[in-house]
């Protein structure tokens, strides 16, 4: 195992501390981290291996953090800042598929209307990074939660205590933005 | 939107979700107060969360690790990408390795999806869809297991549009439609014909290509997916509400009536571009009771059409299954007789229409029972006219109905028993078979949804199949022939399970046919699906067990299953085997604890053989394993348990002997060999009619030469052998069935040249190995799976390699062992702990050594001493 960083550690501590900065310093380090894990993971060659993204996270948080030093809730900060990286892995990811895409563009079989329903369903990170940014605009507390739920594999309770709401409110705002964002995105010409 | 409104947006839709769906309307009005733009913002967002589902509930990362299955290879395909994704599985498009020009489409179970119910069914779905063979539909290519053990199909690919985009497209006029129309419902009648249900036709699973050919996706497909058949909840969730019927939306069976339906609907659609019910909303609720309650609009009420056409679509798309069209040929050609300017049959309802209702149906099967039943009831024809006239006479009618279907069908095989034995009866017997058949043919065609007559034609199917099969009394010996009825029967019982998974009847059936069924499928060198019948069997047992686990009866059905699947697995001493003793040994003791319980006194005769059966099946197997301690000890206990019948003690006789002979006791061999003998005789001298006791005679006077050769008794044995050999191929030129032979010609043969051999005649010892061989291989015809016969067939040219040696032929003996050892390598890479596999491995590697050593002239072992490895099984 990596030795943990204790720059990583220092800057959790003062970002959960209150520190703008400390955030700004701190997510590249965990991108980078991330993004190794997340690249190995993806490049697996045994389909075998279930991808867990709390488990991604919770081994990028012993990588990356002294334990001795930080406590539960820092743990709880660290998926925060996570979520918000594996958001931007996956949709740059994305993005670059996308642009390889172009050109060749082919459509889609549909076997049966089940599936079609099902992939039209299915989320297409590149609108959905679009819509969260514009639901966040409007509603920052929602657009933590999709973050956390969505991109960080976060449970309801872990979402609730991270964001020092209840969880019947996490569960509300969860239905409503995933509502508002299926809409947003259904209205978009997929092609 | 600004943060103040959104708040309002937010207070209101949530207030809406927690109240109930019904009083929800009210409350929108109420809190949005004619603010028209409010109120549709509210609206489309509750609109969004019904139908989110789970849209987003799969965190992201969890969401593409089935991307990590793309460049890899499943079976013979290279997965290139994921072209659609659903509840259940995924779908990605893949080439072949080695020709990638060659494109399927690749269905692979979800994970956390492959539950046993799920597999099980997606097992059962593929031996019932790779029966499907027909241009208009796409075809189940191949099937197999991912890495991780998760099903997937291989289908056919298609690249095309839905059918009536494709009408739109190229601006089909309606004869054109009409005519396509027809292609498609000629593809579903070909799948009712085979039994198989789409139950979910619609526009996006017809698929028309470029060429302007129609495929139909997915048959069956529907019915795989699906976990719980009666599961209305299931159905909400997998179908799409504005094509299902009425039984559907009421979670009721499905029969062909229903692809009949979706056949009507898709005409409606076809016609007049339009769906035929109005629709407010997309609660499924809701659209289950306008299907089940509204009247459609006619479809000329859309575009202006045929009155004919109307009462076509109409009739096809009938709330009452029964008052639709009986088969998509029958729909078919009513648009034939519209294209052609003829009337056609369909007409508005009247109530004359609903008496006559019974016989519209029926008609059909009463005349197929007629051909048959002809000379044996007069008059049939007028009872059915009158029956028209009311219920009672009706019931009247199809009491008849069944009464000539059973006479007609005992009828059958009361005159098959009596004249079998007759000598020279075979033609005529035949002849009985052939006309039995055609009669079960015609039946079946008529009406492929009726259970009952299901039941009863899968049963003069299994008949009919187990007298062909049968070698011995009355049977004839034809496997092949036996082969194709029995996948009939198999067909209609598992067509029968599907509909009434509940019903233990109809299980216990199928489990009951699987029995002659695999022992069929061994015979005629088909074991991979023997594997596949045998544990689909288990699996249904296995079911039935769980949910009665008091009943002794369903305990013995379920021994019975177990120990079929161990025979597959572990052989049974005459038939291919694919040498998993361990496995097989497992089923035989979990079928001894079944029937453990139901070993009491005063039980019945069958129970009591399928004790004992279990016993000996289990001992064969430990002997395979070379357990053979064990195995004596079982059969020593039943011969002292005493009331064993002669034919038990035969086999039991039989095979400690082979024990015994196999730990090397050559005396104890011999003296069980003799009894068995004794009981052989005896069985022969009751029924000289007998080929099977013929037989027995025949292979114990083998064994005892045998062994009487070791002991240095040769000429004795040598004549005994010929003398036996010699019945044997009367009996086989005679009665010419290669396979049943085979046991006595291999081993035979083979104990023959063994004797030439030690009289030092090589070349006519060779001759003898060389039928051996050819028998062999006779019995294997290139069946992958039936790893006993390529273990003989393994141990021959090992045999006529160490002749060849004796005869000093260097170059002939490594020939023969090089082919040899190539068997057993193969054999070895699929089962690489295999003891008799590593033996004769080493043997020959010895051998072959030695062999080096004599080519080079120098000091070698003399080849007198390779021993000839024993072909008795």
């Amino acid at each position: 195992m990596d030795r943990p960083d204790k720059d990583v550690t220092t800057l959790l501590l003062e970002w959960s501390g209150g520190s703008r900065d400390a955030l700004d310093r701190l997510a590249p380090l965990v991108y980078t981290k991330l993004r190794q894990l997340a690249a190995r993971e993806l490049r697996r060659e045994n389909p075998g291996h279930t991808l867990q993204s709390t488990e991604l996270v919770h081994e990028a948080y012993l990588k990356l953090i002294d334990q001795n030093r930080t406590q539960w809730t820092d743990r709880e900060h660290f998926f925060a800042v996570a979520s918000q990286m594996i958001r931007r892995i996956l949709v740059s990811h994305a993005r670059a598929r996308r642009s390889a895409k172009r050109g060749g563009g082919k459509t889609l079989l549909l076997l049966d209307e089940t599936i079609a329903l099902k992939e039209r369903k299915d989320v297409d990170l590149v609108a959905l990074d679009d819509a969260l940014e514009s639901l966040s605009q409007m509603d920052p507390q929602q657009g933590r939660i999709i973050e956390l739920r969505f991109f960080g594999g976060v449970s309801i309770e872990g979402t609730a205590r991270l964001l020092g709401i209840s969880t019947a409110t996490v569960h509300r705002d969860w239905r409503l933005a995933k509502a508002w964002l299926y809409r947003e995105l259904s209205r978009r010409d997929p092609q | 939107m600004n943060r103040d409104r959104w708040a309002q947006v937010k207070q209101i839709v949530n207030d809406c979700l927690d109240l109930e769906p019904a009083s929800r309307e009210a409350h929108l009005y109420e809190a949005c107060g004619g603010d028209a733009s409010l109120l549709a913002e509210v609206k489309s967002l509750l609109d969004s969360d019904r139908d989110a589902e789970d849209f987003m509930e799969v965190p992201a990362l969890e969401r593409r690790q089935e991307e990590s299955l793309i460049g890899c290879q499943l079976g013979n395909y290279r997965v290139c990408e994921a072209i659609a994704e659903g509840g259940m599985g995924t779908v990605y498009r893949a080439v072949r390795v080695n020709d990638f020009e060659k494109q399927v489409a690749v269905k692979l179970v979800k994970r956390g999806m492959d539950t046993d119910f799920i597999l099980r069914r997606f097992r059962r779905e593929r031996q019932i869809l790779s029966g499907l063979d027909h241009p208009n539909i796409a075809s189940l290519l191949d099937g197999g297991a991912a890495p991780d053990g998760r099903p997937y199909l291989v289908m056919e690919y298609i690249e095309g549009i839905p059918i009536t985009d494709y009408a739109d497209q190229h601006k089909l006029a309606i004869p054109e439609r009409l005519e396509m129309f027809r292609t498609v419902c000629s593809a579903v009648q070909y799948a009712h014909q085979n039994l198989v249900v789409h139950r979910d036709l619609k526009p996006s699973n017809i698929l028309v290509t470029a060429g302007g050919v129609p495929k139909l996706l997915d048959f069956g497909i529907a019915k795989l997916l699906e976990p719980d058949a009666d599961s209305t909840m299931t159905m909400q969730r997998l179908m799409t509400p504005e094509f299902a019927s009425p039984e559907q939306a009421r979670g009721l069976a499905v029969t062909t009536a229903t692809d009949i339906y979706s056949l009507g609907m898709l005409l409606y659609v076809l016609l007049t571009g339009e769906h035929p019910y109005r629709f407010t909303t997309h609660n499924p609720e809701e659209i289950a009771r306008v299907v089940c309650e509204t009247e459609p609009r006619r479809p000329s009420a859309v575009r202006p059409i045929s009155r004919d056409l109307d009462n076509i679509v109409l009739k096809s798309i009938h709330k009452e299954p029964a008052r639709r069209y009986v088969s998509a040929e029958q729909l078919s050609e009513d648009i034939r007789r519209y294209l052609a300017g003829m009337p056609v049959s369909a007409r508005k309802d009247t109530a004359a229409y609903r008496a006559s209702k019974f016989l519209g149906r029926h008609k059909a099967a009463c005349v197929a029972g007629a051909l048959i039943a002809i000379s044996l009831i007069a008059g049939l024809g007028a009872t059915l006219w009158e029956a028209r006239a009311s219920e009672r006479e009706r019931q009247i009618a199809e009491q008849r109905l069944k009464d000539v279907r059973a006479l007609a069908s005992s009828n059958l095989f009361e005159l098959h028993d009596s004249i079998a034995q007759l000598p020279g009866s075979a033609a005529a017997r035949n002849l009985v078979i052939q006309r039995g058949l055609t009669y079960l043919d015609k039946l079946q065609a008529q009406d492929a949804s009726d259970p009952e007559l299901m039941r009863e034609v899968a049963v003069g199917y299994e008949r009919i199949a187990g007298l062909q099969g049968r070698f011995t009394g009355a049977g004839i010996g034809d496997s092949q022939a036996a082969l194709a009825n029995y996948r009939k029967a198999f067909a209609l019982r598992s067509a029968l399970v599907m509909r009434f998974p509940g019903n233990p009847a109809d299980v216990k059936a199928e489990i009951g046919l699987s029995q002659g069924y695999v022992q069929c499928l061994l015979q005629t060198a088909h074991t991979e699906e023997a594997l596949q019948v045998a544990s689909t069997a288990l699996d249904l047992a296995t079911d039935l067990r769980n949910r009665y686990p008091q009943d002794p009866g369903i305990a013995a059905v379920a021994a019975a299953a177990h120990l079929r699947l161990a025979g597959v697995q572990g052989g049974d001493g005459s038939s291919p085997s694919t040498r998993e003793f361990q496995e097989a040994i497992a089923h035989d003791q979990r079928a001894m604890d079944l029937v453990a319980p139901l070993d009491r006194p005063g039980v019945s005769p069958a129970v009591r053989s399928l004790i004992v059966s279990a016993k000996l099946i289990l001992a064969f197997h430990l002997y395979k394993d070379r357990q053979i301690q064990k195995a004596i000890r079982i059969f020593d206990d039943i011969v002292s348990a005493k009331g064993s019948s002669p034919r038990i003690l035969l086999s039991i006789y039989n095979q400690r002997g082979n024990s015994f002979a196999r730990a090397g006791d050559r005396k104890r061999a011999l003296s069980d060999y003799q009894n068995a003998l004794a009981l052989a005789k005896a069985a022969a001298h009751a029924d000289p009619t007998s080929l099977e006791t013929q037989l027995e005679v025949a292979i114990l006077t083998g064994l005892i030469a045998h062994e009487e050769a070791r002991l240095g008794e040769r000429e004795k044995s040598d004549a005994e052998l010929a003398k036996a050999i010699e019945n044997v191929e009367r009996l086989a030129a005679a009665n010419p069935i290669e396979l049943f032979y085979g046991n006595i010609f291999l081993v035979g043969y083979s104990f023959q040249g063994e004797s030439l051999s030690a009289a030092g005649d090589q070349a006519g010892a060779r001759a003898k190995y060389s039928k051996s061989l050819k028998t062999a291989e006779g019995a294997a015809r290139n069946d992958r799976f039936d790893l006993e016969s390529r273990l003989t067939i393994a141990k021959i040219h090992a045999a006529l390699g160490i002749l060849w040696a004796r005869s000093s032929e260097y170059r002939e003996a490594q020939r023969e062992f090089a082919a040899s050892e190539q068997l057993t390598g193969e054999l070895l890479k699929g089962r690489p702990a295999d003891t008799d596999a590593l033996d004769l491995s080493r043997l020959l590697r010895r051998y072959s050594e030695n062999l080096e050593a004599c080519v080079e002239g120098q000091h070698c072992q003399p080849v007198e001493r390779f021993q000839l490895p024993t072909l008795i099984t």
